[in-house]
């Protein structure tokens, strides 16, 4: 048989088991209410910090610059996490450690994110037990 | 990826060791002299600078550190060429359109490239020392699990060089460990020259992050199909090392 064909019939078995492949296991569809539920366990988990949807955050490599735009905000606490910035590329959830009473500027992180490359969406927040999201400045109607 | 660095002001070097080599003297699809090899050995260095997200400048310079072929003599036997030194430089402003969707993120490209005659003259020569123009177009995007890329380019010599075009395909499987990140790619490419060259090769390729700053990737591509339009050497394998730093 050519070689070429060898290649091809291999390229179509690699398309078929990758496309299987690439389904994520734990969250099977990233939708909001999949994120809603992580960014509720995140929350109640760590106390000081900010924690964000960024839309489109779903290769870590490329994300890196995220930290490297947020991480010089005057309002990140660089000791925690990676230089203050923690990243989630199945959930597309960011969170930014805060310094002692400290909050995030929505416009500054806004600006950070769209310099890195992604879209910051909402933020959140926990009220009483329920989860709040809040809209960046870009994303208000 | 190639989508790094996609943030404004982010800037890269990298370093890529080639290794190649070819069995074969070909001549259209025939061997012409069998056991007639080649062996190439470049090291390739390449910066990116991303100063808007939409608009980069990538720089590549290859460098033989050694190249040799056998060629018939004329008399039945081998005759020895060796080529070493300064490649050609290539520039390129990739242009890209990103998007962003909930659980994907992709860019189409559009990339005007110039080739800048650097190499010498030797025996013979791995790169052309002619001025090139090119064109290159792309389309990538990637889930949490999975990479695709596909894309074409083209290149007219001002020389008297045949028009190259190379297609790409190329699918990657990613994954999380232990704080670092990486993928599995299974990467084919189609080169055609209109003097009636072509080849196809494929083979698996590693990338893997291993910190903010430094990227890894190694990859193997075997030639599934080799057609030479001119008497030149086909039928390898090519292995690429690189080692990369983005800030």
């Amino acid at each position: 048989m050519p070689k070429a064909w060898t290649w091809l019939i291999g390229m179509l078995l690699l398309t078929g088991s990758f496309t299987l492949q690439a389904a994520p296991k734990k969250y099977p569809e990233v939708n909001q209410e999949v994120r809603a539920k992580a960014a509720t366990v995140v929350l109640k988990k760590t106390e000081g910090i900010a924690l964000l949807y960024v839309k489109g955050l779903c290769c870590p490599s490329c994300a890196l610059g995220v930290r490297s735009k947020l991480s010089k905000l005057k309002f990140v606490d660089k000791k925690r996490f990676k230089k203050g910035i923690d990243m989630d590329a199945e959930t597309q959830l960011v969170t930014i450690a805060l310094k002692e009473d400290q909050s995030i500027d929505p416009a500054q992180v806004e600006k950070g994110i769209d310099d890195a490359g992604y879209v910051a969406i909402e933020w959140y927040t926990l009220e009483g037990a329920t989860l709040k999201a809040h809209p960046f400045p870009k994303q208000k109607p | 990826m190639n989508m790094m660095p996609r943030w404004s002001g982010g800037w890269g070097v990298q370093t890529i060791m080639e290794h190649r080599t070819e069995r074969d003297l070909l001549l259209g699809g025939e061997v012409a002299n069998k056991g007639f090899g080649e062996e190439v050995n470049v090291l390739h260095l390449e910066g990116v600078y991303t100063w808007r997200r939409a608009v980069r400048l990538t720089a590549k310079l290859p460098y033989v550190l050694n190249a040799r072929r056998e060629m018939p003599d004329g008399s039945g036997g081998k005759m020895i060429q060796r080529d070493q030194g300064l490649g050609d430089l290539t520039l390129a402003l990739p242009l890209k359109k990103y998007f962003n969707l909930d659980g994907r993120s992709g860019s189409w490209s559009f990339k005007p490239m110039l080739r800048v005659p650097l190499a010498g003259e030797d025996e013979y020569q791995i790169y052309d020392d002619a001025w090139g123009t090119g064109l290159g177009l792309s389309y990538e995007f990637e889930t949490y699990r999975m990479f695709f890329f596909v894309g074409t380019s083209g290149w007219l010599y001002r020389e008297d060089k045949p028009f190259e075009s190379q297609s790409s395909l190329d699918l990657g499987y990613k994954f999380e460990a232990k704080g670092s990140n990486g993928a599995i790619l299974w990467e084919s490419d189609f080169q055609y020259k209109d003097d009636g060259s072509e080849t196809l090769l494929a083979g698996p390729a590693f990338y893997w992050n291993l910190n903010d700053l430094t990227h890894m990737r190694l990859e193997w591509k075997h030639d599934f199909h080799d057609r030479q339009g001119v008497l030149d050497h086909g039928n390898g394998d090519a292995f690429k090392l690189s080692i990369g730093w983005v800030f």
